[in-house]
């Protein structure tokens, strides 16, 4: 009975959180957490940051209604641990930003709540890379 | 006195014959032959030299599977020899561009000028360059051409006039 009640109440939680997320708005403001040095320069976020992985996809967080603390938290105690690296920067843009070009961006909420991924990369990588560069052009450094 | 006593110099890049005897006229000689030979090496030979290092270093980081904590391709031998070969072909009198590791195991090189004014090319280690820029506001500009051994003039081009 008792796991029975701990079964309902966690389904309960999760529909709950699914229903408080909204689809993803062009005005959302999102970030992309960087683990190679490489992918920065001293002021800009450089293309490759974004390039889409195996997948196909692009990992991102949404941060709207985040303060800064929290974002770098889900950076830190999330996202880095999980890849067992260490967190170099992040980058901010719009979801407005993605949406010019053929992307787009979903909400993908297995492993984070605010966890979203940049879909329908062209397969062509010089396609792929206008599309990074875009991207770049739009983006703003943080670093922690 | 000393002196370095040259005859018949046609040239100033061709060797003089040294008719000096003393110690001292042994080290200036040495010393216009070490010029002649350094004036004659191919600027890139100096230019890119950090570059080349900058190059070398990003391969031993990148040459690992997910070196970018998001399941990144290794990046391999043949990539790193060709993108080595571009960087020996790549004119000096052009800006140098920063190298960037792609997560699909390509290593690529940008040219950052600002806002709306970047291009970027890969090489992959199958004979070809992937490019694409923003070349001020409103012009873009991307294609994959063959490469070999000198670099494809649309990719110069694209360099020149955002440096501009």
């Amino acid at each position: 009975m008792i796991q029975f009640l701990k079964s309902f109440f966690k389904a309960l939680r999760e529909s709950q959180t699914r229903e408080t997320i909204p689809n993803i708005q062009d005005q959302e403001d999102l970030c992309r957490y960087i683990f190679s040095s490489n992918h920065v320069s001293a002021t800009k976020v450089k293309y490759a940051a974004f390039l889409p992985d195996k997948n196909g996809e692009t990992s991102v967080f949404r941060i709207s209604g985040c303060t800064e603390n929290e974002i770098w938290d889900i950076g830190i105690n999330h996202v880095a641990k999980l890849s067992g690296r260490i967190l170099k920067a992040r980058g901010d843009f719009a979801a407005s930003h993605v949406r010019k070009s053929s992307l787009d961006v979903i909400s993908e909420t297995s492993r984070h709540d605010l966890h979203a991924n940049l879909v329908n990369w062209p397969t062509e990588r010089d396609e792929q890379k206008l599309i990074a560069i875009e991207l770049a052009n739009s983006t703003k450094l943080c670093k922690p | 006195m000393t002196a370095l006593a040259l005859t018949n110099h046609q040239s100033f890049l061709q060797p003089p014959r040294d008719t000096g005897t003393s110690v001292c006229a042994d080290a200036i000689y040495k010393l216009i032959q070490d010029t002649i030979k350094h004036l004659k090496e191919p600027e890139i030979w100096h230019k890119s030299d950090s570059l080349i290092a900058e190059l070398k270093s990003i391969y031993i980081e990148c040459s690992v599977d997910n070196w970018d904590g998001y399941s990144a391709r290794a990046i391999s031998f043949a990539v790193f020899t060709e993108a080595h070969s571009f960087l020996l072909s790549y004119p000096s009198t052009l800006p140098q561009p920063e190298i960037v590791p792609e997560p699909s195991g390509e290593i690529g090189f940008e040219w950052n000028f600002g806002e709306n004014k970047i291009f970027a090319a890969s090489v992959k280690g199958n004979n070809s360059i992937a490019y694409a820029g923003l070349l001020g506001a409103g012009s873009k500009i991307n294609g994959i051409e063959a490469y070999s051994d000198s670099i494809p003039q649309v990719i110069l081009q694209s360099i020149k006039r955002i440096a501009d």
